[in-house]
């Protein structure tokens, strides 16, 4: 398993000791300064006129006026920020992964992700400044498995996967799309019409033995932890007892193997079968079946491991905050929350984040998106809940549209820092990418370069860097 | 200070003359005006533009940011249940979905909140010819022309397989037959006196449905604008205009670039809703997409705004702030253009319908 970690420190002196050929600097662009009108280090934190240096993928410095090392390639714009990252999107896996439903909690969602595949998407995504996506499969499965971090920046073979378990994915409630279809009824004349019906809403008690079913395989996830735990602390007393045992034995050693000669020598003339003394430390304890799922529960349950899940209306949503408390290591992210606005106060205090979705719903939309509001991510917010913003995890290419997202749920009243950190800093920390989401000391360069605010519908991103690269050239 | 007193004195709710003023007025044509006001007399637009002096006694509000015609909502089937269409015959010319109206029905409140004051209400498409649109105040609602335009459809959705037409080029044919024949509707859309709204989906369709036009100088839009792209020229020589196809968060690219190359192209375009199957509020996030891919955003206000309602067959009803016209309109906090303004009031016959204080 791979993980992303912030790289060690540059060492200045290094840097300076060697010799900076363009040669060498110019084609990967190992250093880059970007001259910046203002650069939003973090959501509400701005600084005018600074330019920020980025040394082998990493941010060295935000400062005003950086001398650019030798060879550093140099680039300017208006504003610069952090590159967006789509907390629920299925960029870069077919369709066919995204409706399948028969998976397993440990399927990776990173196994189904294809380095070549979508590459139009992939590219429009970048070229409107969404640098990384959180791609969830088999997104109406009540268990999803583990969703990943995937880079979109080209040629990414390796750091394409910036976390490849970065949550465990669940979902309640979700209507079948192949559900409903026609059937007759009779009129009161005696005739025969045939009514199509649409996709039936699920039951409100299936949707609640949902809510039952995760939980018992969290409360599984935990009894599979206790009983490795368990084995880990017999192994080692069972170890101890034997060392005890085998020094006990060593001690008259000869005198014990002279004995046990003798009497298989005895055994053997009286032609009796020779039996070897038996110890009690011979039994070692027996390890638990090992099992991937539960394995992947016990991650959750422990906090190891978010879990997110997508769930809209209040039935399930009441039955799943109350049947979750007793877990106080879970991680819980909602995703969608189409009625999550009454629970704020309990979700802001149990540290429940929200992926809100703000497009626009026609009335023929299921039945679970029905009553949602664009004030939702407003509403939620003003309560202190965590709000990010993410495109829905149904298209591919809606993760293109991350910004004007995040723009509309400035239109239903969230600030507008906290929308531009719902899709930077806010993803970043809810799923443990601590080199991601801010322009600051040490982080992964993955930027923006703009020619206005970030959320506007008339600013057009000019360049775009990934890991310091620069993957989006400005446009001449 | 009189006005202050005025204002506590005379509720908002029945006043005779109103000013309002806000930084930017956009009056449904031409560009927006910085700093513009609208006078606005028992319901009626009696002066808009740059300069306008308040009157005496005349109640005054200034707005933050803008103000912009009520948005059209071109093509909806909100408010006929499942009343949306006569299976019976191709050729309905007669039928008036304006007899199918609901009038209590929540989805014209719903598209009163997202600023559009005015709707066509259509049958639904998918035979040669259903009859006439209607045009609905959403407030009211008050039917405003029950004829306004007839609606055809000349896409492989009006072709069956076991009943004429049978095929694209029948279906041409049909109506091409009935627009000769020249009687009811179909004559009075032959003499141009009633427009008509073709549906189009692929390339032979619009080429077709321009070509119609073109040999009987119809008027009115094609509805259908994703393969487009590479036809202006077919499209603006047929006289037409065109309804463009609702585009969403994740629309295909092509759906952005045929609007664009339209409205480069100097055909008239103008946004639909297609409501219910797609929210209100879907319109602007469909305009800031286009502008967002390169569109004049002059151009994708008036879109919303005075060409949807001319290209509906409504340019005399709806669509723009002119003298004499009914005086909806609607408050923005920002640019609608910008899917962070939000939507602060919306203003019917010049009374507050949604928003301000009781927001």
């Amino acid at each position: 398993m791979r993980k992303l970690s912030i790289r060690a420190p540059f060492v200045i002196s290094a840097l300076l000791a060697s010799a900076w050929s363009p040669v060498t600097a110019a084609p990967s662009g190992d250093a880059v300064v970007i001259r910046a009108g203002e650069v939003i280090v973090r959501p509400g934190e701005v600084m005018k006129d600074v330019d920020v240096l980025v040394i082998d993928g990493v941010i060295r410095r935000v400062a005003a006026e950086i001398e650019a090392p030798e060879g550093a390639r140099e680039l300017s714009g208006a504003v610069v920020c952090a590159g967006f990252l789509d907390p629920w999107s299925v960029l870069g896996i077919n369709a066919t992964d995204i409706s399948f439903t028969s998976v397993t909690p440990s399927t990776r969602t990173a196994d189904a992700i294809d380095p070549f595949g979508q590459e139009f998407q992939k590219k429009q995504a970048l070229e409107a400044g969404v640098t990384a996506v959180r791609v969830q499969a088999s997104h109406r499965a009540l268990v999803s498995g583990l969703s990943s971090v995937m880079s979109l920046a080209p040629n990414g073979d390796e750091g394409l996967i910036a976390s490849d378990e970065t949550a465990l994915g669940a979902s309640i409630g979700l209507t079948d799309p192949s559900s409903g279809g026609s059937s007759f009824t009779m009129g009161p004349d005696g005739s025969f019409t045939l009514v199509e019906s649409g996709p039936t809403p699920m039951d409100p008690f299936e949707r609640i033995s949902q809510v039952d079913k995760i939980v018992g395989q969290l409360e599984a996830g935990i009894a599979y932890r206790i009983s490795q735990n368990e084995y880990a602390v017999d192994l080692k007393e069972w170890e101890e007892a034997i060392a005890e045992k085998v020094k006990e034995l060593e001690k008259d050693f000869k005198k014990a193997k002279k004995d046990r000669d003798k009497e298989i020598e005895e055994a053997k003339e009286k032609g009796k079968e020779f039996k070897e003394e038996r110890y009690k430390e011979d039994k070692a304890p027996k390890a638990p079946k090992y099992d991937a799922d539960k394995e992947v529960f016990a991650r959750v349950a422990n906090g190891e491991l978010p879990l997110v899940v997508e769930v809209h209306r209040t039935a399930e949503l009441r039955n799943l905050l109350e049947a979750t408390a007793k877990f106080n290591r879970l991680r819980m992210v909602i995703a969608g929350g189409t009625e999550a606005a009454p629970f704020a106060k309990q979700l802001a205090a149990r540290n429940i984040s929200v992926i809100v979705n703000p497009s626009p719903i026609g009335e023929d939309a299921f039945d679970e998106y029905d009553g949602y509001d664009v004030s939702l991510a407003a509403a939620l917010a003003e309560e202190e809940v965590t709000v990010l913003i993410g495109s829905g995890g149904r298209s591919a290419g809606a993760s293109r549209d991350l910004s004007l997202l995040a723009a509309m749920a400035v239109g239903g009243g969230l600030e507008r820092e906290h929308a531009l950190a719902a899709i930077t800093s806010g993803p970043a920390k809810v799923f443990g990418l601590t080199s991601h989401g801010t322009v600051e000391f040490g982080k992964q360069a993955d930027l923006l370069i703009l020619d206005g605010q970030p959320l506007s519908t008339t600013t057009s991103v000019q360049a775009v860097l990934v890991d310091g690269r620069v993957v989006v050239e400005p446009k001449e | 200070m009189l006005h202050l007193a005025l204002l506590l004195a005379a509720p908002v709710a029945s006043p005779d003359v109103v000013v309002v003023r806000a930084d930017h007025l956009f009056l449904g044509h031409g560009e927006p005006i910085e700093g513009g006001a609208l006078i606005v007399t028992d319901g009626k637009v009696t002066a808009a533009g740059a300069s306008v002096a308040t009157p005496e006694g005349a109640i005054e509000i200034t707005h933050e940011g803008w103000i912009t015609p009520g948005l059209f909502g071109a093509f909806t089937m909100d408010a006929i249940g499942s009343e949306r269409r006569d299976d019976t015959r191709p050729l309905m010319p007669e039928a008036r979905i304006a007899h199918s109206l609901r009038p209590h029905s929540a989805a014209l409140t719903r598209n009163l909140r997202a600023g559009v004051t005015t709707i066509t209400i259509n049958p639904d498409t998918g035979r040669p010819c259903t009859g006439a649109s209607a045009l609905v105040k959403t407030s009211g609602p008050a039917v405003l022309d029950p004829e306004l335009q007839l609606c055809l459809d000349m896409s492989y959705g009006a072709v069956k397989t076991d009943e004429h037409p049978t095929s694209l080029a029948s279906l041409h044919e049909l109506l091409d037959g009935a627009l000769t024949a020249g009687e009811g509707s179909f004559g009075e859309a032959a003499a141009g006196k009633l427009p008509v709204m073709i549906r189009v989906r692929d390339r032979q369709s619009v080429r077709r449905a321009s070509a119609l036009a073109k040999d009987h100088g119809l008027k009115g839009a094609l509805f259908g604008s994703y393969w487009t792209e590479d036809l202006v020229e077919e499209v603006s020589a047929s006289g037409l205009g065109v309804l463009c196809d609702p585009v969403g968060v994740a629309a295909d690219d092509r759906a952005m670039r045929s609007i664009n190359a339209l409205a480069a192209g100097g055909v008239k375009i103008g946004f639909s809703l297609v409501t219910p199957a797609n929210s209100p509020e879907g319109m602007r996030v469909g305009a800031a997409m286009c502008v967002r891919a390169g569109l004049d955003p002059n151009i994708a206000l008036k879109a919303m705004t005075g060409s949807a309602a001319e290209l509906s067959g409504a340019g005399d009803h709806a669509g723009v702030l002119a003298v004499g016209r009914d005086a909806d309109f609607v408050l923005w906090s920002g640019s609608p253009l910008e899917l962070s303004s939000s939507l602060d009031e919306v203003w019917v016959d010049g009374q507050r319908v949604h928003g301000g204080e009781d927001k």
